[in-house]
């Protein structure tokens, strides 16, 4: 056996050329192309992180501003539930006193009401009373009051101060009104009498008038003299009502 | 034809016949035990066949050897 | 019958005073294929791998891995060589199939040519990582004592790379011969096919140890981290 030696180094020669070649032609290109991959993955792979973590963001963003608006959306609620219990407590309030008002109101006018018409039932009562005190008086003869309530009216006339007797005598024409009709010389000593009373006195005249049931009355343009029965339940009346108005104040 | 090609001769054959008996009973081992890590977790048996094809290798290298010397006493004896 | 030695290569030509034998001629061819091949293979790779593209990816990726479990360090220097050394011998091996052509690792030559780079590459990575004298140091590991036996091993084991290369090939084509002058055509099939399977094996075996010896060279504390059956065997 024999070993060949140029054989030997050219088969060496060739081997280093060969691992020179395919570095060269094969194994640099692959691991660059490799590479070159890697780095556009890195590079991709790093993107889709930034966009990740950006898009995370994004939500976090969007999640934390529908917080802010849901807790604006409570807050509205409460504030404006709050409101509405307030504007209801207040229309509950002010409804009730206006019931009140209103029923105090209508009591009131009830009560006037009453009065009212407790004052029209005294008024009637009062010309009831009149008509039947000038029905109970027609069963007295004819006169028996008459007299009387002249005497009375002669007494007030008496009693007046001089000034207003004088205006009284001058109140042209004054009218004597009595419930009948009198006769002629009952008419003649009622004037002579009136002259007694009334210096300066013109001749009077004489009227009817049934409704004063009783008495006798002196009417003169700008003066009257009241003395009747008429007057007085008139008086009484005035009375009652005044009564009724002071019960009422107070 | 000397006495040195008759040994020579000779030489080949047991260097042969001696030189195959160790390493293919090395191989039956191996193979067997191969057999055997594969029947225990067949989910490694690539790794397994891969090693255990190169360790046969290895030990055919022995086989080899002896082949080597049988072609030098054969073709390039020194001595004939 | 006179079967001719499978130990001699024939002188084919000469140029000058430079004998040139069969395996270099068919080196030759192989380096062409190769080299042509590649380039044209990676004349355009893109970010969108085509098929060729990923498959080439694929070797140099799986290439690449492998050396970084085996050696524990970054692949970049050492995939060139590494690389080389498997495309090299898996195309030297399986020339074989193409009929007249007889692999240029059957002849001792080549597989001398080849551990001796191996040795050459082992030596430089070894100073380059550690440094001359960081590099002669680790002989001495784990004890001064066994510092022969690490140098004496530093030959002995490139000399059994190269005997099994050339034992392994050279038997196979040998093996092939001799079945086709006994039994002739279509015979040597079968062996054509587990000298395939053996060529590859051996391809990767080669490139592996050369792996694990460059790997125990750069590191310093452990002469042989990996694989300390390749070791053994060796």
């Amino acid at each position: 056996m024999r070993i060949d030696w140029w054989t030997l180094a050219l088969q060496a020669i060739n081997v280093v050329i060969l691992v020179w070649l395919l570095a060269r032609f094969l194994f640099r290109p692959v691991m660059g192309a490799i590479a070159a991959r890697q780095t556009a993955t890195d590079q991709l792979l790093a993107d889709a992180e930034t966009a990740k973590t950006a898009a995370l963001k994004l939500e976090a963003d969007l999640k934390a501003q529908t917080d802010a608006f849901a807790a604006d959306g409570d807050a509205r609620r409460t504030a404006l539930l709050a409101s509405i219990e307030a504007e209801r407590s207040r229309l509950l309030d002010a409804a009730r006193t206006e019931t009140d008002a209103k029923a105090k109101l209508a009591l009131a006018s009830v009560e006037d009401a009453q009065k009212g018409m407790a004052t029209q039932l005294e008024e009637k009562a009062a010309v009831l009373a009149g008509q039947m005190a000038s029905a109970l008086l027609h069963r007295l003869p004819a006169g028996g009051t008459t007299d009387m309530m002249f005497a009375a009216l002669l007494e007030r006339i008496e009693r007046l101060p001089v000034e207003e007797r004088r205006a009284l005598a001058g109140d042209t024409p004054l009218a004597i009104v009595t419930p009948a009709a009198l006769d002629g010389e009952a008419q003649a000593r009622c004037v002579q009498k009136l002259a007694e009373a009334l210096p300066g006195l013109a001749a009077p005249n004489f009227t009817v008038d049934p409704a004063l049931i009783a008495g006798f009355e002196l009417h003169g343009p700008h003066m009257l003299v009241r003395n009747s029965w008429r007057a007085d339940l008139d008086t009484q009346l005035a009375a009652l009502k005044e009564d009724d108005h002071a019960g009422l104040r107070g | 034809m000397n006495w040195i090609h008759i040994v020579s001769i000779l030489g080949a054959a047991f260097a042969i016949a001696i030189g195959a008996i160790a390493p293919a009973l090395a191989q039956g081992k191996a193979v067997a035990a191969a057999m055997d890590a594969i029947a225990r977790q067949p989910e490694a048996a690539n790794t397994v066949s891969r090693t255990l094809f190169v360790g046969l290798a290895m030990i055919e290298t022995m086989a080899i050897y002896c082949l080597v010397i049988a072609l030098l006493l054969l073709f390039a004896n020194p001595f004939a | 019958m006179k079967i001719a030695s499978p130990l001699e290569s024939h002188i084919l030509f000469t140029i000058g005073p430079v004998p040139i034998s069969q395996p270099v001629v068919t080196t030759w061819g192989i380096m062409a294929v190769l080299t042509i091949g590649c380039w044209f293979l990676t004349r355009r790779l893109g970010l969108r791998p085509t098929r060729t593209q990923a498959a080439l990816e694929l070797v140099v990726d799986v290439t690449a891995r492998q050396i970084r479990e085996t050696m524990e360090a970054e692949p970049q220097p050492y995939l060139p060589l590494i690389g080389t050394l498997f495309i090299f011998l898996l195309v030297a091996n399986w020339s074989s199939l193409l009929p007249g052509v007889e692999p240029p690792t059957a002849a001792l030559e080549t597989d001398a040519a080849l551990a001796l780079i191996v040795f050459g590459a082992t030596l430089w990575f070894g100073v380059r990582a550690l440094g001359a004298r960081g590099y002669l140091r680790s002989f001495a590991q784990p004890s001064i004592l066994l510092a022969p036996l690490n140098l004496v091993e530093l030959f002995t084991r490139s000399f059994s790379l190269m005997v099994r290369l050339f034992g392994n090939v050279m038997s196979g084509v040998f093996m092939i011969g001799v079945v086709l002058s006994l039994a002739g055509l279509l015979v040597p099939i079968p062996l054509m096919a587990l000298e395939m399977l053996t060529g590859a094996v051996q391809a990767y075996i080669f490139g592996a140890l050369a792996m694990v010896f460059i790997g125990s060279a750069i590191s310093e504390t452990n002469p042989s981290p990996k694989a300390p059956n390749h070791e053994v065997s060796s």
